[in-house]
């Protein structure tokens, strides 16, 4: 990520413009993080103030406060602002508790296990 | 070496018509009529006229590419349209008015109109066909491999 020089201030990747905004991060593993920036780096490592973890289950979402976050850059896959005009979630979407997501996260892992389990004894089968 | 090159002062970036570059760089201030922006040139390099050295030929392509509209396909299946905003020397680019492309399937990004996309994690970057011009781009890879 570069440093602004004075003349590419309208060009710049920096992260400078999101400073102390409320942003959502992707990581690579799959995870949302929301948090306002503090500070950032050029591998984009980035410290995150009031962030949380926003797991989305089907219909169902929960947010997990974490606090102070440092995240290092290689996890990073995009870093969105969060326009706070807007709708965050679609209105279809209902927050529950941390316990009632940490739930309904087990049942999609058991189901997706169970897909991959039959999915291995039917390719044993080599029906295709 | 026959260098044929114009700034223009009008706000209008002309192409220019060059036979061989090798190695040298050219310092030219171009003004660009884009929304009203006034845009730079970095040291050594040039809008119009692809470098040839290395590391640097996409950089130069994506910064003509500014201001227009691209989708880009994450190596997590995501694929985002938006307007070009800026790039670096990493290939981390910056959309901005953004839309995901399955909009029901990634429903926390509703609400994110500007994103920083770190260029490790890109797959593709889908871009309009006319915004490649594809002669000027086969000209600078072959003086890249010739010289590189």
């Amino acid at each position: 990520m570069s440093w602004a020089g004075p003349d590419d201030v309208y060009l710049s990747t920096s992260l400078a413009n999101y400073l102390d905004k409320k942003l959502l991060v992707l990581l690579r593993d799959g995870r949302k993080l929301m948090g306002t920036l503090c500070s950032f780096d050029q591998f984009a490592n980035a410290v995150l103030e009031g962030a949380c973890e926003r797991v989305i289950v089907g219909e169902l979402y929960c947010d997990i406060p974490l606090g102070l976050y440092v995240i290092r850059g290689e996890n990073v896959v995009l870093i969105g602002e969060l326009d706070l005009e807007r709708e965050e979630l679609p209105p279809r979407m209902t927050l529950v508790s941390v316990a009632e997501i940490k739930r309904a996260q087990k049942v999609e892992r058991e189901a997706s296990d169970l897909k991959g389990t039959m999915r291995k004894r039917m390719e044993f089968l080599d029906l295709d | 070496m026959e260098i044929t090159c114009t700034g223009s002062q009008t706000g209008h970036r002309e192409r220019t018509k060059q036979t061989y570059l090798g190695s040298l760089s050219i310092k030219l201030v171009t003004t660009r009529a884009e929304t009203g922006r006034q845009q730079s040139k970095e040291a050594g390099t040039s809008l119009s006229l692809y470098p040839t050295d290395c590391k640097m030929l996409f950089f130069s392509y994506f910064k003509d590419l500014v201001g227009r509209e691209v989708t880009v396909e994450l190596k997590n299946d995501l694929a985002i349209r938006g307007t070009l905003h800026s790039v670096d020397q990493y290939l981390n680019i910056k959309l901005e008015n953004t839309r995901v492309v399955d909009q029901d399937k990634y429903p926390h990004m509703l609400s994110v109109r500007n994103c920083f996309i770190r260029g490790s994690v890109v797959r593709y970057v889908q871009l309009p066909p006319d915004g490649v011009d594809v002669d000027l781009l086969h000209d600078a890879t072959r003086r890249e491999a010739r010289g590189g």
